[in-house]
């Protein structure tokens, strides 16, 4: 099996698992469930590296995406700590 | 469909079908569960499409062709010439430019020493001896060492990585690299290598395609000829075993 197949594999397993594990404990916050999966995908593709130069600056810009979506999450969190009331 | 479309469609199927169940699942639904299942494919789809970039864009089995007749023609010429001294793999400072191996005509017990760079011809002379000539022929590796951009310097991590990066992120010929270096001897173990092990004449004199790259890389890295001793492919592993020689260009 080669490096890309075994790295979509293995995101696919670890997301389908995560989610499984939060449900069945009956987690309902949504952005832990997105920083999880946002951590996981750094982890994963950190593990996989390198790749190909094209297919790394698309993954580079699924990865500036979903880190702008992690400092939106954490700032909420923040602001609700600080000030009680989140962006949602 | 090639495999580049398939991880293309496969990406936009995930993409749509994640953006259709996020959007269904926390509007309608209200389910944070599903939700989440739904950005995760959103990701899965953008990663699927940017492996597709990864997928090469001509058939495998054309490449494998292609390089097949390329190694018999190059085995052909060093068989009928009896030629059984090992190559030299120059970095591309030695030469006109390009990183190519010489193959010396007369086996010495002693590896050539360069004085000067040498001119881009198929049969060069190389040092004082009448003796001294060989043929230099590019490897399957000179192409794929001017991809260093930018250039490593000689360090163990950054050959390293300049291997990892070449045998792993571009050409796919490993799943992982190791590399050490004992003073004028690299031992270089590539993990999983996705190369199917053939007998040709060429093999030893250049060696195998998969001990070229590699040498053709620690060559231009260190700046220095390289010499592959050893070569040795286990299950699930290969070995190969290098010579620095000289000095740096």
């Amino acid at each position: 099996m080669r490096v890309s197949e075994r790295y979509l594999l293995l995101l696919t397993v670890i997301y389908m698992l995560t989610t499984v594990s939060l449900s069945a404990y009956g987690e309902t916050r949504l952005d832990l469930y997105i920083s999880l999966h946002i951590l996981e995908y750094f982890v994963f593709t950190l593990l996989h590296s390198p790749f190909n130069p094209r297919t790394q600056k698309v993954l580079d810009v699924v990865g500036y995406v979903l880190f702008a979506v992690f400092v939106i999450i954490v700032t909420s969190r923040v602001m609700e700590i600080l000030f009680g009331a989140g962006f949602w | 469909m090639t495999l580049k479309g398939s991880y293309m469609f496969l990406g936009l199927g995930l993409t749509l079908s994640g953006v259709l169940l996020t959007l269904v699942s926390y509007i309608i639904i209200g389910s944070v569960p599903l939700t989440a299942l739904g950005i995760s494919a959103i990701i899965l789809g953008a990663v699927a499409s940017a492996l597709g970039r990864e997928q090469p864009k001509i058939p495998p089995e054309l490449s494998a062709i292609l390089l097949r007749s390329g190694l018999e023609n190059t085995s052909a010429i060093i068989e009928e010439l009896g030629l059984r001294s090992k190559a030299i793999y120059l970095p591309s400072s030695m030469t006109d430019g390009r990183q190519v191996a010489l193959i010396p005509l007369h086996l010495n017990p002693e590896p050539p020493r360069l004085e000067k760079p040498l001119p881009r011809r198929l049969i060069v002379k190389y040092g004082q001896n009448p003796r001294d000539f060989g043929l230099l022929v590019t490897t399957p590796g000179s192409h794929v060492a001017e991809m260093l951009e930018p250039k490593p310097g000689p360090t163990l991590g950054e050959l390293e990585a300049a291997l990892s990066s070449i045998l792993t992120g571009i050409t796919g010929l490993a799943d992982s690299v190791r590399v050490a270096i004992n003073g004028d001897k690299v031992a270089v173990e590539a993990v999983n290598p996705h190369f199917k092990q053939e007998d040709f004449w060429v093999y030893e004199v250049l060696g195998s395609p998969l001990a070229s790259v590699v040498a053709s890389i620690t060559a231009e890295v260190l700046e220095r000829p390289v010499m592959i001793t050893a070569e040795r492919h286990g299950k699930g592993k290969s070995l190969i075993e290098l010579d620095v020689l000289g000095e740096k260009a």
